[in-house]
């Protein structure tokens, strides 16, 4: 039972050494590593883009500030028409500032988008309000073998609305319970989409409120893998609807017959790589940015590619920091994470660099026998070096703290020295 | 005679610091045990072993047949321990402390406690926390009285208390051990009071044996001699029928254990004029230091 | 004899078991003004939204609640009897060491889980009173970490007292310290709701160690 006391406390201290030490480290030692924002220029029809080499294009040419601008006319728009040189036409099609400012928009998903807890209530806005803008309802939803509206007053359920919109859904062939939900109850965009939905057979709704009344629409769109996200966003060019975020691919829903547009991806992994799309009147541009690549693809009005680019992100000035990381501890329990809304605990390994852990742990392992023999004169027991070729640095703090069991002394006797009364 | 306390061979230390070397004794059952020693001779050490609360680096104790560190439940409910300062339960009163511990003990005996506590003339319901020393003194006495053990283990009992409740203190011991046979072995820094007090000891120094025995036998057989300072008794030391020497400005005392001739040859062998040596009569406290040292 | 022990407890903790289980009513009543204000002045449907879409937390008082109840309790329960060398009361009573401690921590950690448990009934009430089921079940997900909390922040606690070498008692105190942040460093509702079930398993990890601080004050000596 002691024994098994004493595995415990040392699996305390490990535990808790394993949570905390990495991420101190890796604070106290953090370099930035800032990879360049890719942007297409439709004027130099390649990429640009502003890295600490200064201002270039995918081919290394030096930009100057100003060609650099002049280069993405819809991006610097308010530079360039404060300069008055602001293109009449770009690529040879006329273009106006009004219509670059209307035509840009911007939708961004990363992993902290998509893993993100669910409250499970939602609220669904009328979308043809009697007034200019949009209101709050007076009401919240929630999807279950119907859906539940649930009124905010009194904190009751609206049968009658409830009946109607699951009527409504069902007649529209949508099979609860709800997959995947998204929308964005925000009164202050410009107009309101609803919702979209995943049905328990993948099929893609499309639900509104029109002047109190349902509105689902099945869009006939089926997915083959399941939905993890659905990202609405309302913008005055109604080109699309949002993004539909799947296990390996990122869709554009398309305002033009709730068309799925796949975006060029490679390898997309929704819980490591952040995906944007920007608009411009001319171009979409994609990029993926993964850990180690940034991957632009140009593509045009009809969602054609026209140029890719693609460069590893530099993790030259993380290297030492590393290897560090390394030769100090074998693994590490992560709590945060970067990818990740929810509250992780997962083991991570250090395996970047095998043979500095190897020489970190071999380290830890020798100097525990060293002060081990100082100590007692004897040489450690074969599980005492095994806890230590798996835990290292964490093992040997945790072996010198908590000690022997059946001596009356531990290593840090050599520098503590319990205040014993002797008779 | 069966042995209610037996230790063998035992050692211990902290560090570097040896505090027990190889101390061998033995309690039997019945009578007064007293544990003596100077500070730092090792005492506390081996009280600590007694009660199971240090383990020694080796050797052996045993506690009513048990290993002193493994003692099973059952038996301890025979062993009534007094800890160093009385300490108790701060937070409980005199009532709930007695509630408390009588269900540990099925030869608990309620009267005892209470007529020793009740010449305290202090609320039952006080508490322990918030009594003088003395007071507590009476409190631990009267619990380990009712627990009514085989064997009482009472560490420097006396620390703390003022010479009235000290005589208390040992006037109910005494009268409890004489009625009920019990084995106490007790250690205490104030050591004339052990003189009437205990029936055996054993003196350690420097976590060796002095002394082990009767006191009677000790306090008859063990003599003090003084003889006034000369060249050649400057230069004597223990040996022989010398156990101890303290020399002063004008004189120095040889302790042994023989008579006024056998010293006195032994002396006079060593060329040390004895015609003005003499015997000195001994309290219990006198030999004690003459046996130990002063310093 | 657990019949004893229990009386002991209770004689500990008769008195000061009331002033967490106040905590507690304090931050509920704190909480049930905010959602009352927030209903009042802004309206129902502003607090619906604050809560369930904007993710704001306006029952967050109740985060330490079951740390402090976990160290109140394990205070007075160890440092009477713990100070002094008074363990070797506990440990010449005639009963076997490991169940007489465990028997304390078993008492200490019920009285834990009591606080815990009105303060779980108590918050569930008030986001019920203005809030439905989805509402309910959210917040105590959210809430559950930080009552988790006082498993290791009691076992921490009892083990840094009961220890006899002060780098030990430190090293035990920092790493429960380090933990017990973990478990409250977020006030994301339902952030913790795949890896509760680790974090839960993992509290387990403090339970054996306390034998191990009983054990060394028993054998006495260096640690």
């Amino acid at each position: 039972m002691v024994t098994f006391a004493r595995i415990s406390a040392i699996s305390v201290i490990v535990f808790v050494l394993a949570m905390v030490l990495p991420g101190l480290f890796a604070k106290a030692t953090s370099v930035r590593i800032q990879a360049p924002i890719l942007y297409y220029s439709p004027v130099l029809e390649r990429f640009v883009m502003q890295g600490k080499n200064g201002m270039v294009d995918d081919q290394g040419n030096t930009l100057t500030r100003h060609r650099y601008m002049r280069s993405l006319p819809f991006l610097y728009r308010a530079n360039l028409v404060k300069w008055g040189q602001f293109p009449k036409e770009v690529a040879g099609v006329p273009v106006t500032s009004g219509e670059a400012l209307r035509q840009m928009q911007f939708l961004r998903i990363s992993p902290r988008d998509i893993n993100v807890p669910s409250f499970g209530l939602h609220m669904l806005l009328e979308s043809e309000p009697e007034g200019a803008t949009l209101e709050m309802a007076t009401d919240m939803f929630r999807l279950g073998a119907g859906i539940e509206f649930l009124r905010c007053g009194d904190n009751t359920l609206d049968r009658e609305k409830s009946e109607r919109f699951t009527k409504a859904m069902l007649k529209a062939g949508f099979t609860f319970p709800a997959r995947s939900i998204g929308g964005t109850p925000d009164v202050r965009k410009p107009f309101d989409w609803g919702y979209f939905l995943v049905d328990a057979t993948n099929t893609l709704f499309h639900l509104r409120m029109v002047r109190g009344k349902p509105l689902c629409i099945n869009t006939g769109r089926r997915f083959d893998q399941p939905v993890r996200s659905i990202l609405v966003s309302e913008h005055e060019r109604k080109e699309f609807y949002g993004m539909v975020i799947t296990e390996s691919d990122v869709y554009v829903l398309s305002c033009d017959g709730y068309k799925l547009i796949r975006l060029p991806l490679s390898h997309y992994d929704p819980d490591r790589d952040m995906i944007m799309l920007l608009t411009s009147p001319l171009n979409r541009v994609v990029q993926q940015r993964t850990p180690v690549v940034v991957r632009g693809t140009a593509l045009d009005n009809q969602w054609q590619p026209v140029r890719e680019y693609s460069f590893g992100v530099d993790r030259g000035p993380k290297e030492q920091r590393e290897k560090l990381s390394c030769l100090l501890f074998p693994f590490k329990l992560e709590t945060v994470s970067p990818y990740t809304r929810f509250k992780p605990l997962v083991f991570a390994g250090f395996y970047a660099w095998p043979w500095w852990t190897a020489a970190g742990v071999l380290v830890c392992i020798c100097l525990y026998i060293v002060l081990y023999r100082l100590r007692f004169r004897s040489t450690p027991s074969v599980w005492e070096l095994g806890l230590l070729a798996v835990t290292g640095l964490y093992g040997l703090v945790a072996l010198l703290a908590v000690g022997r069991v059946n001596s009356s002394a531990c290593i840090f006797t050599l520098v503590v020295r319990r205040r014993a009364r002797m008779g | 005679m069966e042995s209610i306390i037996s230790c063998r061979d035992l050692r211990h230390g902290y560090g570097e610091k040896v505090v027990l070397d190889g101390l061998n004794f033995d309690v039997e059952e019945g009578g007064i045990f007293g544990l003596l020693g100077k500070n730092g001779a090792g005492k506390t050490t081996t009280i600590n072993i007694l009660m199971g609360f240090l383990r020694p680096l080796s050797g052996e104790c045993r506690v009513l047949g048990e290993p002193s560190h493994g003692i099973r439940p059952e038996v301890r409910r025979d062993i009534g321990l007094l800890h160093e300062k009385f300490i108790q339960y701060d937070f409980m009163s005199i009532k709930e402390i007695e509630r408390f511990h009588s269900r540990f003990y099925p030869k608990w005996e309620r009267g005892v406690f209470f007529d020793l506590v009740s010449r305290l003339e202090v609320s039952h319901d006080r508490r322990i926390g918030r009594m003088s020393c003395g007071q507590r003194s009476q409190v631990v006495l009267g619990l380990i009285m009712a627990q009514n053990p085989k064997l009482m283990i009472l560490d420097d009992y006396s620390m703390g208390l003022d010479v009235g409740y000290r005589r208390l203190f040992l006037d109910f011991l005494q009268e409890y051990v004489r009625e009920r046979g019990t084995t106490v072995l007790l250690t205490s820094h104030v050591v004339q009071d052990l003189d009437k007090l205990i029936d055996r000891m054993i003196i350690i120094q420097q976590g060796k044996v002095l002394v082990q025995g009767r006191k009677d036998e000790f306090l008859a057989s063990f003599r003090q001699f003084r003889l006034p300072s000369s060249e050649a008794l400057d230069r004597l030391g223990t040996g022989g029928p010398v156990v101890a020497l303290e020399r002063e400005r004008s004189a120095t005392s040889v302790f042994g254990y023989c008579g006024r001739a056998e010293m006195a040859a032994h002396l006079s062998g060593l060329g040390i004029p004895v015609e003005d040596m003499a015997g000195v009569p001994m309290e219990f406290e006198d030999a004690f230091i003459g046996i130990t040292g002063k310093y | 004899m657990f019949a004893a022990l229990a009386y002991k407890e209770w004689l500990k903790l008769r008195l000061v078991f009331w002033v967490p289980l106040g905590a507690v009513f304090v931050a509920l009543g704190l909480a049930l003004v905010g959602f009352r204000h927030v209903n009042e002045i802004i309206g129902s449907t502003m607090l619906w939204y604050d809560v369930a879409l904007l993710d704001k937390v306006f029952y967050s008082d109740l985060k330490y609640v079951a740390v402090f109840a976990a160290l109140w309790f394990a205070l007075f329960q160890f440092v009477p009897e713990c100070t002094g060398k008074r363990l070797r009361l506990l440990f010449h009573l005639p009963v076997p060491r490991r169940s007489a401690v465990y028997f304390m921590v078993g008492v200490g950690m019920s009285c834990v889980v009591a606080v815990c448990l009105v303060a779980a009934i108590g918050v569930a009430c008030i986001v019920g009173a203005f809030m439905p089921v989805e509402a309910v079940r959210t917040v105590l997900f959210t809430c559950t970490p930080w009552f988790l909390a006082g498993i290791p922040a009691y076992l921490g606690t009892v083990l840094m007292i009961m220890e006899p070498a002060w780098p030990h008692k430190f090293l035990h105190g920092a790493a429960t310290a380090l933990f017990v942040h973990e478990l409250t460093t977020t006030s994301m509702q339902g952030a913790y709701e795949y890896s509760l079930p680790i974090y839960a398993l993992a509290c387990l990890l403090w339970v054996l160690p306390i034998e191990l601080a009983a054990f060394r004050f028993k054998r006495g000596g260096a640690w």
